[in-house]
């Protein structure tokens, strides 16, 4: 096939058409689409308006409720470590009362009349 | 439009009480065209309706965020470039699981579409041009078929004059070949 076409000269627009009265029918059905669009854009402005002073107040409050929940929290770790001291306190008590050493382990197992016995018969024990 | 016409709209959009008109305005300026840039890339006169009414949809969405920083055309331009694309992209997509190209499939749709009216020739054409890569073929668009200024062209796709010419050099080379070779 040869080219019957010109590439310096503009192009035949001609061959694409439109439905009759498409460009005006066009604007008036934009128009439509617009005041469809528009009032509920106004709408939802007025709605934002109206809840914007709440939306703030509930992000301050949400602010003040953390800040206090962190506050308490920094207190609480301080009493929590306090009483973990503490305890770590009554425990080295208890851990230094339980160690006595193997003199006294055996002497405590002794009763009164075993140690006066141990005591008076001494020569005959050796 | 001219730059007196424009700054007439973007002074009006900047008012609230006036925006909706004025966007109004926008649409009469712009829709003719938007359509035709989309409508090249689509083939589709349906999908071209649907793509340009999501491009108006979102421009007036953001139209509050238009700082001015461009031309309000150019960037409804590039709005509707990128809803362009992301239409391509969802239709290759779709068709990943077929046998049959998404540029072939266009072809076909294009033969029964009651609002084309070209010959072989200009079937071929279009054929030749789906075969561009999707920003060569918009540059090959906009330059052969809406006839629009490379300087133009550079501000909507923000690609050098330089980069453009080369690219529409390039895409009318592979055409050439398209058009000439045998199948």
């Amino acid at each position: 096939m040869t080219n019957k076409f010109n590439f310096d000269q503009p192009g035949n627009k001609d061959v694409f058409k439109v439905p009759e009265q498409y460009f005006e029918n066009l604007q008036s059905e934009i128009q439509n689409r617009i005041a469809g669009d528009a009032a509920p854009l106004q709408g939802r402005r007025l709605f934002m308006n109206r809840v914007k002073p709440v939306l703030y107040m509930a992000a301050v409050f949400v602010v003040l409720l953390f800040s206090i929940r962190a506050v308490l929290n920094l207190t609480n770790t301080d009493k929590k470590q306090s009483v973990i001291s503490k305890i770590d306190g009554v425990e080295m008590e208890e851990f230094q009362v339980n160690t006595m050493t193997a003199e006294e382990i055996l002497l405590s197992s002794l009763d009164e009349y075993s140690l006066m016995y141990y005591y008076i018969n001494q020569d005959e024990l050796e | 439009m001219d730059q007196q016409k424009e700054s007439e709209i973007l002074a009006l959009i900047r008012k609230p009480l006036s925006r909706q008109k004025a966007f109004g305005l926008l649409v009469s300026e712009t829709s003719e065209s938007l359509y035709w840039q989309i409508r090249k890339m689509v083939l589709s006169h349906d999908d071209a309706n649907d793509i340009l009414q999501n491009t108006y949809m979102k421009a007036w969405s953001n139209i509050e965020q238009f700082r001015g920083d461009s031309k309000i055309t150019t960037w409804m331009f590039r709005i509707a470039i990128n809803e362009t694309y992301t239409f391509l992209n969802k239709e290759r997509i779709k068709n990943q699981s077929s046998f049959t190209d998404m540029e072939d499939i266009m072809v076909q749709n294009l033969k029964g579409d009651p609002y084309f009216s070209g010959d072989e020739a200009e079937l071929k054409l279009q054929q030749a041009i789906l075969s561009l890569p999707d920003k060569q073929r918009l540059v090959f668009n906009m330059k052969y078929f809406e006839d629009m200024k490379y300087d133009d062209i550079s501000e909507i796709l923000g690609t050098s004059v330089g980069a453009l010419k080369a690219s529409y050099h390039y895409a009318v080379k592979k055409i050439e070949a398209f058009m000439t070779a045998d199948f």
